[in-house]
Order: structure tokens, then sequence, then C-alpha cells
């Protein structure tokens, strides 16, 4: 049957060729598409790296002082504060972090050198440095690459720093980093590497790149905290359950003044979900107006082939019909034209497969977030071959169903 | 003729049920998209309470100020000292006005509470330059600017979450649970799209002294951005004029820094996506279509291939009574018109249907489309510029997809044509 249909494909190539190159467009511009749509997914469904469900971030501000009593050093006050809170039963765990909250914009970078490894190969780079107290990783719920909690490992190291996968990679090339020195610009002193935590992604669209945790613990702590104020702090406090708004006015209600330290006080709160929002608004519109021209092409695409197919086969009632009078049974006909139909599109896939390598040649595909594997082409292709083949064989059922039903008389009447 | 030929359109209709359909909501689903972008930008000129001035409002988002001797040069937005000495004065403005966003804990005397609203350091000309309902009360005063009493209008949105009333004049509550206030007026609550005006709190600018004395950069850099009401569109220009003469006055007071504004953006300069930062190119009408218009042209071109295949089809199917009709005397432009005027009644209909899709879907979509909370009024959607976009994208679908096979029709061969008939 095949050879029979690609004979006659090629023998009525004038008009077969208009409908090869509306395929071709199509199943061209559906790849490209649907191939960005799986990129997008792709990022936004792989693990974060870290957990924000029921972490509510309290906001500091501090009081001027009317007395001249010397107070609590800010460390100090911190440091209390965040006991008086940890000591509610609501409350599961808190910590307080620098510019370096989930979803905060906080961005700052470092120099690092690793100290027992041939630096010659490495280039010199920054990597961005979150300054966390050793609580944010039960707290957001980071686990190192083996899964296991990365709070186990921490210990009560001195100068501790927890590295992501990334990084632990580019510096140590798979060998073991646990108890490896680091120094960074900072400071003097090195740091200890006590952790490769998972890998740690900035939000949902972006992939991960190598960074780093500074535990804030001891010196380290009481520095930073007095550089950058403890009002500055981003504290997170992670509930034992899931809480409304409401219900969260009402825990602080009872607080009461366990929610001042010296002139340090909590003055308001947000769940860090909607930092989250504010952090991907941007790029959820952006998304959104992406589905929505994908949609629009889509739906467009099913009108321009099932169109297409209804006119062919409107035309060609008379060849139905003459089948049909030389005793073609209903459903082989029907198979008949489904399979015209198939081969057509068949025929575009090494064509789109020259276009695809074009592309990727020109780094036209995102590459950077996703890269080229054999299971990306197979469900990119996948996808789009089988969204075409749904739509021609729709666009071939609706007028094939109709023009079957002729009586074999009636229909050679169109020859 | 024509009505032959509305009748010949409608019978064709008739006839190809399937592909008529086809065509109408190909059609009606790109006019839909073109009008969801004209709507977007359409609304973004709408005028409603507190914007009802809206086309005659210019905009001063942000100032350059550089050190003069090259070791400082900041983008920032303007200062109190700024806008005494070159707006307040300006005499071609019908009421100008500054403001700075912020947002602050506001509790009640003696009770601590903790939710965040969105708070405006302004003047008494913000209630000049925005219409604002007032349900009780007024705004705060001249006098109140003058001597900085932080006396506030506020939402009927807070008063109810605040008070469990809206009648709450005269009432009092605390800013950052530090600041008292008092209640002199309460307004509707805006909606966000009210671009500048949106805000649970007004409050003068002159109660704190954060927003009064900037001595950054010279005292040119601060929180404000100012909008301008002209007495009409004709003012802008003067306004610019005006404000450019000021501004060099101040300069030439100035040791250390020199400050720069640009010429004031508009409400249409703020929807083709300026952002008012110094510095940054200017978006012109050009720009604008020179991005958009990938998107409008890639949103017209998909869907007229569709047709244009269709109606090849249909008019190949007719070849024989175009021959016929090009035998008795019809001249090639005649048959050109009739394919495309038949063709028009499809894609009117389209366009009808596109006019309705395009309010729906703008509706599904506001969540991303427009801003947040943006309430769709019908004033904002059936104005003139829709419908003349709609029928101009009309005809242009129709040329764009009919065109090319009207023109192969009436450009063939009587011969070739005739000969169909016979077959």
């Amino acid at each position: 049957m095949i050879k029979h249909i690609l004979k006659i494909i090629w023998s009525q190539r004038r008009s077969n060729g208009w409908i090869f190159a509306e395929l071709l467009i199509v199943a061209g511009f559906l790849w490209v598409m649907i191939d960005a749509f799986y990129v997008d997914m792709k990022t936004y469904h792989s693990p974060l790296g870290y957990d924000i469900t029921n972490v509510w971030r309290f906001k500091l501000s501090e009081e001027a002082r009317t007395d001249t009593l010397p107070g609590l050093s800010e460390p100090e006050k911190l440091s209390r504060l965040m006991d008086q809170i940890r000591q509610n039963e609501e409350v599961e765990e808190v910590c307080a972090t620098f510019y370096s909250c989930p979803y905060s914009f906080g961005n700052s970078w470092r120099e690092l050198t690793p100290l027992d490894v041939d630096t010659t190969q490495l280039d010199t780079r920054s990597f961005q440095i979150r300054n966390v107290t050793p609580e944010y990783f039960r707290l957001f719920r980071v686990m190192n690459a083996e899964g296991k909690p990365v709070a186990d490992e921490i210990g009560d190291v001195h100068n501790a720093l927890v590295v992501s996968k990334e990084m632990a990679d580019l510096f140590y090339h798979g060998e073991r980093a646990n108890g490896r020195k680091i120094k960074y610009s900072t400071y003097d002193e090195s740091f200890t590497v006590v952790s490769v935590c998972s890998s740690i992604r900035m939000n949902e669209y972006e992939r991960p790149e190598p960074c780093f945790f500074q535990c804030l613990d001891g010196q380290v702590y009481n520095t930073t905290v007095e550089g950058f104020g403890a009002r500055n702090a981003e504290l997170c406090v992670r509930m034992k359950r899931a809480l409304s708004r409401d219900d969260m006015n009402r825990f602080l209600d009872g607080m009461g003044d366990r929610l001042t330290s010296d002139n340090l006080f909590v003055y308001g709160i947000s769940p860090i979900s909607d930092f989250r929002d504010i952090h991907l608004s941007g790029k959820e519109r952006e998304m959104s107006n992406k589905f929505s021209l994908m949609g629009f092409m889509l739906v467009n695409v099913f009108f321009g082939i099932v169109g297409t197919f209804w006119l062919r086969i409107q035309n060609r009632r008379g060849e139905i019909g003459l089948r049909m009078a030389l005793g073609a049974h209903r459903i082989t006909l029907k198979k008949y034209m489904f399979t015209e139909g198939l081969c057509l599109l068949a025929f575009t896939f090494p064509l789109i497969v020259a276009c695809v390598i074009n592309l990727i040649w020109m780094d036209y595909p995102d590459t950077y977030r996703v890269p080229l594997s054999a299971g990306r082409f197979l469900v990119t292709f996948g996808a789009t071959y089988v969204l075409m083949a749904f739509m021609i064989c729709l666009g071939i059922w609706l007028p094939v169903r109709k023009a079957v039903k002729m009586a074999p008389a009636d229909a050679l009447r169109y020859e | 003729m024509y009505k032959q030929y509305l009748k010949q359109a409608i019978q064709s209709l008739k006839e190809n049920r399937l592909t008529s359909v086809i065509s109408i909501l190909g059609t009606t689903l790109s006019v839909a998209m073109i009008l969801v972008v004209v709507l977007q930008f359409q609304i973004r000129q709408a005028e409603y309470s507190p914007v009802s001035n809206r086309s005659r409002m210019v905009y001063i988002l942000g100032i350059n100020a550089s050190a003069k001797d090259g070791s400082d040069n900041s983008n920032t937005g303007l200062s109190a000292e700024i806008t005494r000495e070159c707006l307040y004065p300006l005499k071609s403005a019908e009421a100008v006005t500054i403001e700075a966003h912020n947002s602050h804990v506001i509790s009640l005397p003696g009770k601590r509470l903790f939710d965040e609203y969105d708070v405006i350091y302004t003047d008494p000309a913000f209630w000049k330059v925005f219409d604002f309902q007032f349900m009780y009360g007024q705004p705060f005063s001249e006098a109140d600017f003058a001597s900085g009493i932080s006396n506030v209008v506020i939402s009927d949105y807070l008063a109810s979450r605040l008070f469990n009333a809206t009648d709450v004049v005269g009432r009092e509550l605390l800013l950052n649970n530090l600041m008292a206030c008092k209640v002199v007026g309460v307004v509707a609550r805006p909606t966000r799209a009210a671009d500048g005006a949106f805000a649970d709190l007004w409050i003068p600018y002159t109660s704190n002294s954060m927003y009064t004395d900037s001595r950054n950069c010279d005292g040119m850099c601060g929180p404000f951005s100012a909008v301008i009401l002209a007495p009409d569109i004709s003012a802008f220009e003067s306004i610019n004029t005006e404000m450019q003469q000021l501004v060099a006055r101040y300069n030439s007071g100035k040791a250390d820094y020199v400050l720069k504004i640009a010429e004031p953006l508009s409400t249409i300069d703020l929807a083709l996506g300026n952002s008012g930062v110094f510095g940054r190119a200017r978006i012109g009408w050009l720009d604008y279509f020179k991005s958009t218009g990938l998107v409008l042209l890639f949103l017209l071109l998909v869907p007229t291939l569709n047709m244009t295949g269709i109606v090849q089809s249909t008019v190949q199917k007719r070849r024989s009574e175009m021959g016929l009709r090009k035998a008795f005397g019809a001249t090639g432009g005649r048959l050109f018109m009739q394919v495309v005027s038949e063709n028009l009644v499809v894609t009117m209909i389209g366009g009808v249907m596109g006019i309705l899709l395009s309010i729906g879907l703008l509706y599904l979509c506001r969540s991303f489309l427009l801003s947040s909370d943006t309430v769709i009024t019908f004033g904002m959607i059936f104005q003139p510029l829709l419908f003349v976009a709609a029928l101009f994208f009309t005809l242009l679908i129709n040329l764009l997809s009919s065109g090319l096979p009207a023109y192969r029709i009436s450009k063939g061969q009587i011969v070739e044509s005739l000969k169909d008939e016979n077959k």
C-alpha cells in the first residue's frame, strides 16, 4: 500500500508541494516552540535546593535610643531576638541572613581561592556568597549531594563554609571536598569546607551556578552583624504548620515584648512566598505572553492543517468514488487517506532534522539551562510530530467521514 | 454590483461550511490578538478617577546629577530642593506635585499591628493633579504641609481594616509604630493601574525629615518623582522650556554638581515603554513599532497564510465563472475587486467576532496583561481607537489573504479559464 501511496503522492507533486511546504514550515515552528517550552518546564521543575514552605521573613527596625546607657551590642541584640522567637513552641527554626535570603535581590560576590589544589588551572572568578547563620540549612532544608541534611555536617567547626555541588566540582573535580581549606578576599583567615550541598538556584527560571555559604558563627558572626547592622538582617522564621496572615498576626500579638530586644524590634512580616512572587513577576509575565503566542500559533496551525486537508479530500471525491466503485472497503479507504497524510508528514522529518541541526549550529536553542541530549530531542521531536499527526488525522477524518458515506454512484459523478 | 457580490459571498459561505468556519475563526483570532495589544495600550490612556486628567499630565521620573569634577554621576529621583527651585515655580503648569512611594506598617495607638501598606509622601497639589473621590473629610491643607503636620488621607480599604469603619476623620494612627498621624480625609481606594496615585495612605512629605533634607549630590538626589498637570496638551512644550530655564538658573548657583532633567514624559510616552530613567534613549513611536510591530506582523501573517490557501482553492473552483465573465468583457481590476470584496464578508464577520473575543481575552488574561487589580470599565474599552484598529486590521488581513489569489485569477488567460468549463 505504501508504495502505491508514494506513487500517487509523486504524481500529484504539484498540489502536494504546497501542503508539504506548509507542513514543513509548521513543523519547524512547532519544534522551536516546543523546544523552548521544554527548556522552560524542565528548568522550572528541577529542584531549587531549598524549601520555603511556612517560612516567614520578619522585618526589623530600631527605635532611636532615648537614654544614654550603653545597650547591647549589635550581634547580641540579634542573637537575643532570635532566641526569644525560637523559644515559642509554634516556631520550628529561626535564622538570620544578610542579603542572602531566598528570593531577595541580595547578590554579593567574592573571589575565592582554594588552598590545597593546583590553582594554576583555575580562572580567577567570583562566586555568589550567601551570609547565613548555621540554622539556615535546617530551616530551608538544604541537603548535601547524597541527600542528607547539610545541617548535620556543620557541627562545631570554626570558620565553616558550605559550597554548592557545582563549586566543589569546579575546584576539586569530584574528589572529596569536606575538610579542604579556602581563602577569600574579605578575611585573612582561611575557611574550612564542611559540606557540599546540592545545586542551589536563584529562582525557578535559572540554572544552578557555583556558589557558597559563609556560616556566620563566632567572630565572623560578630564582624558581619557589626558591619551590616542588626536591623538589616533578614530574619527568617519557619513555623511548624501553615498559618494564615491573620494567624500570624495573632501569633505576633501573643509574642508581645519578645519581639523586641533592646531597641531592635520586629515591625512587620511577609511570607517568603510573597518575595517569590515579586521576584518572579517579570518572568511570569513574559512566560504568559509567550504561552499566549504559542497557543495562538497552535490554534492557527490547527486551522491551517484542517482547512488544507479538508479541501484536498473534497477535491478528490471523484477518486474516492472510483475506488469505492472498484470495491474498496470504507475502512480501507479511510486507512488509505490517513496513511497518505501521515506519509506527507513523515517526509518533512529529514528536512526538519536538517533545520534543527542548522539552528544548533547557530546556537539558537537554549543549551545553557538544559544541555542537548538524546532525551531532549526525543521529547521535542516526539511532541512535535504527535501534535502534527493528531491535527492531520483530525483534518482528514472530518471530510473523509462524509466522503465515504456517499453512495458510489454519487461519488462517481464528481469524476 | 456589490449587492451581487454580497449575495454570492453569502452563498459560498453556506456552501463550504468548514472552510468558512475556519476562515472566520482564523480572522477572529488574529484580529482579537492584535486588538488585545491595542486595548492594553488604550487602557493605559484611559481616564477615570483619580487619573481623569491623564492626557494633560507629564511625568518626571528621574534626573541626572553629575559632579563637576567627574567623581560622581547619578541617575536618581528628585529631591525636595530641586522641586522647590525648578518645578513649583513653573508658570505654564496648572499644578505641580511630587510623590515618593514607600511601604509602612500602620498600627493604632496602643495596639501594635504588623501589616504593611503602600504610602505616598506628597504635597497638597497632589489632590489637584489627581482627582480622588473624598468619602469623608478633605485633603491635608497647605498649612499642614507648610508646618509639617502629619495629617493624612487614607483609603476606605485601610480605614475598614484598621477601624472597621470608613467615617474615621479625626482618628489617630501610627506609622511604623513611631509616627503619630491624624486622619483628615478618607478616599475611595484607587486601582493599581492608576500609576503613581495608588496607595492606602497619603501624607505631607514635610512631616518626615528623611524626605525634606537631602544632602546627597549637592542636594539634588532624592526619592521623588514629579507629575505636572498642563492646562492643555499644547502646553507640554512650554512647560519643558520654562523648566529648562529654571534648571539653568538653579545650576548657576551650584558649586559642585550639575543638574539635568530630560523632557517630561507624557502618558503616551510611558505606554510606549519609556522608563523615565535619565540617559536611557527615548522610545518613540518608531521604536515601539519596531519591537511591537514584529509581534503584530506575526499575528497577522500566520492566519493570513492559512486563509490564502483556502481563498486560492475556492477561487480555483470558480475559474470557469471568471473566464466566462472575462470573455464577456469584465476587466481584470473588476474581477480582482470581486474576489477581494467577496472575501471581505468573511473577514468582516471575523473582525466583529474579533472585537468581542479580544475583550474576553483581555478580561481572562488581565492578571498578566494589565496591573493585577485593574477594574476594566466600559469606557476604557469602547473607544474609537479600538474600532478604527479593528477595521484597519480586518481590511489588511482581507487584502493580504485574498490579494494574491485574486491577482492571479484576474491575470489568467481567458482560454485557460474557459478550458476548465469543458473538463
